[in-house]
């Protein structure tokens, strides 16, 4: 009996209008936002390798130089955007696409691609998963909400209920009919999703991938049922069309407009973060210790004689077996390596409160709880930028205290002209990244997956009560 | 006739527990926005105290160090290392400070080790009303005698999951929400009536559907503008207080809550008039929303990104490289360049003289070769600005954004001016300190009191209010002229509700 009501169903919202029209313009819509996601994806990726290959020929084509001044030429390392960026780009316009790893410092990232856009990007960023996440649930309204408050004002409600259809086969009949007309359109948008990854990232990178697609798919699906349950929940209780309309609409702007920006409220008033300014006092404070610069070197330099004159048994700077230098900027990138530590790490620990206080917002909106688990899944979310800006950072310290080492142990301190070459320079090797696991992500996100859990529970289980207790008048 | 069916249109609103409630929605939220944007805006403030005091204190600290400089005398030495090398060197207890680090010295009182000093981009009074781009642009730079590229060279700490997501503040809320909120007071101004069944009742009293129309929409309109705009007005002077005062901005301020607030009407009308049923008015009331506050703006926005391509930061990055990558020859062809080029420069008494010198050939050749892609892109974000200002035209909800980011100094357009002056100052910067760094001058306390200062030079204020008032016109027309079609709609054959 339920698949003669989903096929009546269907049957109804196939020759309404506005329905065909509001499926057209979302498909339309759709394929702008794969287009362009796929255009700017071709180009990030070009930019990435073009970038990462001259940065490597001008690291190897370092003319002779002292290493330290090599390690302050550093090196630039570049984002990369995972294949499933295509559909949601996640955080990646705000996050900075590349940052300089020079000595002593551990840079910011730099160039926001949003900072390149216009004022109009702010409003609603225009992507595959945007498109998904906002404008497929207006879909799902539209298709949803006149399915039972339409039948009762048209008094065909009664006759069902009369002809003793029971609760669960009405709720089953009429989610599958508007999951089949969902379905007309979602499908071969998902199939030209599909064959765009393949196309901009390679097959290769989608197969290393196809647990995260499949989750991720699995989210999206979840996601609409969700949306589809509410809304006939909603059309089962409310009196008119109208009225189950405004509710749904007034229930999707809060979830797409209202709580996302509201969490942004809480999330700065529970874990404030420093200015970039303030963040650069303290650390200038703590690693000078309220000195001046000059105070602080002179007193490192004097300590540092002693104790190299000490453990060398020589008299003079000029007969230690090693680098002075060297030894200092070994010394001396461990202090700042902790003192950068303690800091970021009191700056990724409020980042992360802030990421965990948008995720319990889900339980509030389940746009909110699905949108960052799809960021998460596609590797655009805060948690995969942590994850490359802390290996960033690894490879920086380790190739930093490879040349500090070099000059401190391949010259003495009496050879102020050391030159380390292109063997020194090829020593270093080029940085690679690995992505963190889908467990990872997974765990990174746990609070959205159970945000859209709750969300799918609340959904059926509302559903299953309104039917059950369903007015015909 | 009208003022009693604006009587009567106010009590049946008032005994509308749906309407008082997207009233009252109206009015909460709108509280909310501007506690919102007035904490955002004493944040900056603060902040920008901070590093204002900062800047003092440093120069206040460096004149004391000079005091105690001068009784040392030359700050010439024999030790040409630098660094820690210069320290080792010395006698224990008796280094000056190493040449870098010397605020006698121009091209180091110049740089970020001693004397940079920072410039700032003050918020304006209503910057409460918006936050706009101000949480995506830095407000405030060092700048220093180094490369353009180095000017700036980093962003605010921010979450970017805070900025993806964006602000609850006043025009987020004219914007976004006083579309929607507006729809359960206007989706069924007359449709309702003809799906109830009253229309018949309505029209058998002696008065046109126009008037009864006319009275629905000044008794909803004047209640949402009282409640946005209201709200505004009563909690403003308790932040313009703190705050400062543009009494003209709030004004239009104002009248983009009442320009919005009457295309909305407009459109309700409309729908009202057009439609059959109270659902039908309220779906395409609804679909109006989506089309031109949600999809029009993301289509302009890629439009405008996809039309006007920026240079690849590739190219910037390539520039920078390969001026830090010369050999030794080159070097020594770019220095002896510099020097045909600055007549007046010499290469001075001593190494860390020569190396001052060489400091400033390199920078600009840096600066040389990264210049093209600079100006490129420089370029293509004025005419992606521009582009996008054209189309804005299309979607209200980016009129009332950029209107509100005018008034408030916090559109894209003050954060480019920014970034001119700064590069200007940046000029101004360079050009005070190359004549001192290029004769080997060695700097007093009085110096450094005639160290350029920035001072962000604002836009004429009538060229801003004029763009805002521009925006209001349009909306006010677009919006009177929607009322207007669904007038005549209703004068010439009612609607359909003759029918």
């Amino acid at each position: 009996m339920w698949w003669s009501i989903a096929r009546r169903e269907f049957t109804d919202l196939a020759r309404e209008g506005h329905v065909r029209w509001g499926g057209a313009v979302l498909c339309g819509l759709f394929l702008v936002a794969l287009l362009s996601g796929w255009q700017q994806q071709r180009l990030v990726a070009e930019e990435h390798d073009a970038a990462s290959h001259l940065v490597r020929e001008s690291w190897l084509s370092q003319p002779p130089k002292d290493p330290h001044s090599a390690a302050h030429y550093g090196s630039y390392v570049f984002k990369p955007r995972p294949p499933l960026t295509l559909i949601d780009a996640g955080v990646s316009s705000y996050a900075g696409v590349s940052v300089w790893l020079e000595a002593h410092k551990q840079n910011e990232f730099q160039f926001r691609p949003a900072q390149d856009r216009t004022a109009a990007s702010r409003f609603i960023e225009f992507s595959v998963a945007g498109a998904l996440q906002v404008l497929v649930p207006v879909l799902i309204v539209v298709l949803a909400h006149a399915r039972v408050a339409g039948e009762r004002q048209a008094g065909t409600l009664r006759q069902l209920v009369a002809a003793g259809v029971p609760a669960g086969t009405l709720a089953i009949g009429k989610t599958a009919g508007v999951a089949m007309a969902l379905a007309v359109w979602l499908a071969p948008l998902s199939a030209l999703g599909a064959a765009a990854l393949v196309l901009s990232s390679g097959a290769n990178a989608v197969v290393d991938d196809v647990w995260r697609t499949l989750w991720l798919c699995a989210a999206y699906l979840v996601y609409f049922v969700v949306v589809l349950t509410v809304g006939l929940g909603v059309s089962a209780r409310s009196r008119t069309p109208a009225l189950a309309l405004a509710l749904l609409v007034a229930w999707w702007a809060i979830n797409a407009l209202v709580v996302p920006r509201a969490a942004t409220y809480a999330a700065r008033a529970w874990f404030p973060t420093p200015s970039a300014f303030d963040f650069a006092t303290a650390v200038h404070h703590e690693t000078y210790d309220g000195l001046t610069v000059h105070e602080w070197t002179s007193r490192r330099a004097a300590a540092l004689r002693q104790s190299l004159l000490r453990d060398y048994h020589v008299t003079r700077v000029e007969d230690l077996p090693v680098n002075f230098r060297g030894v200092d900027y070994l010394d001396r990138e461990e202090d700042t390596s902790a003192i950068w530590d303690r800091h970021y790490g009191r700056l990724w620990a409020a980042f992360d409160g802030q990421a965990r206080v948008h995720q319990l917002a889900g339980f509030l909106a389940p746009l909110v709880a699905m949108r960052s688990l799809s960021m998460g899944l596609a590797g655009g979310d805060v948690h995969h930028h942590r994850h490359f800006a802390q290996a960033a950072e690894a490879y920086r310290r380790e190739f930093v205290q490879h040349l500090n080492g070099d000059l401190a142990y391949s010259s003495t301190s009496s050879e102020l002209g050391y030159r380390g070459g292109s063997e020194l320079w090829a020593r270093v090797p080029p940085f690679v990244y690995r992505a963190p696991s889908l467990t990872s992500a997974l765990v990174a996100q746990r609070e959205s997956v159970a945000a859209l859990a709750f969300w799918l529970l609340l959904g059926t289980g509302g559903l299953v009560v309104s039917m059950r207790t369903l007015r015909v008048d | 006739m009208v003022g009693r069916q604006i009587a009567h249109e106010w009590l049946l609103i008032r005994r509308s527990s749906t309407a008082l409630a997207a009233l009252a929605l109206m009015a909460g939220v709108t509280a909310f926005a501007l506690a919102n944007g007035a904490a955002a805006h004493r944040e900056q403030r603060a902040r920008l105290s901070r590093i204002q005091a900062h800047d003092r204190d440093l120069y206040t600290q460096i004149k004391v160090e000079l005091g105690d400089l001068e009784r040392r005398g030359d700050p010439h030495a024999s030790v040409s290392g630098g660094g820690m090398v210069w320290y080792l060197l010395h006698p224990d207890g008796e280094a000056p400070p190493a040449p870098n680090l010397d605020p006698r010295r121009p091209e180091s009182a110049s740089s970020e080790w001693v004397g940079a000093r920072h410039a700032l981009l003050w918020p304006r009074p209503l910057a409460w009303a918006s936050v706009g781009q101000s949480d995506l642009f830095p407000n405030y730079s060092r700048v220093t005698i180094r490369t353009k590229p180095m000017l700036v060279a980093s962003d605010e700490l921010e979450n970017p999951l805070n900025l993806l997501n964006g602000r609850f503040d006043l025009a987020f809320v004219v914007a976004f929400c006083l579309p929607l909120l507006m729809l359960p007071i206007t989706y069924d101004l007359l449709a309702g009536e003809r799906e109830r069944g009253t229309l018949a009742l309505v029209r058998s009293h002696p008065v046109s559907l126009r008037t009864v129309l006319g009275a629905k929409l000044l008794v909803c309109g004047g209640l949402c503008v009282a409640a946005v705009g209201g709200t505004t007005l009563v909690v403003s002077p308790l932040l313009s207080g703190e705050l400062g005062t543009d009494g003209l901005g709030l004004l239009l301020l104002l009248g983009v809550i009442v320009a919005q607030t009457i295309f909305w009407l407009g459109a309700a009308a409309l729908a009202n008039v057009r439609a059959t049923t109270g659902t039908r008015s309220a779906a395409t009331l609804v679909a109006a929303w989506m089309l031109t506050t949600v999809i029009a703006p993301a289509l302009v926005s890629t439009a405008v990104v996809s039309a006007v391509p920026v240079p690849s930061r590739v190219h910037l990055i390539a520039g920078i490289r390969e001026a830090g990558n010369l050999p030794a020859s080159e070097t020594k062809r770019v220095l002896d360049a510099y020097l045909r080029n600055h007549p007046e420069a010499t290469l001075g008494a001593d190494a860390h003289d020569a190396g001052a010198i060489r400091g400033l050939a390199l920078q600009d050749e840096t600066d040389r070769r990264t210049a093209d892609v600079r100006r490129a892109y420089a370029d293509a974000l004025r005419e992606r600005e521009a582009l996008a200002a054209r189309s804005s035209w299309v979607a209200p909800a980016l009129m009332v954004q950029d209107a509100f980011g005018e008034v408030a100094g916090t559109s894209s357009t003050r954060y480019r001016r920014f970034g001119e002056q700064l590069e200007a100052f940046h000029a101004e910067w360079r050009a005070h300190f190359y004549p001192l760094v290029h004769r080997h001058a060695q700097l007093t306390a009085r110096a450094y009191d005639e160290f350029p200062s920035f001072a962000f030079r604002e836009e004429a204020a009538p060229l801003v209010h004029g763009r805002v008032a521009a925006a209001v016109g349009v909306l006010l027309v677009a919006g009177l002229t929607l009322i207007a079609a669904a007038m005549r709609a209703l004068r010439f054959d009612g609607g359909g509700f003759g029918r």
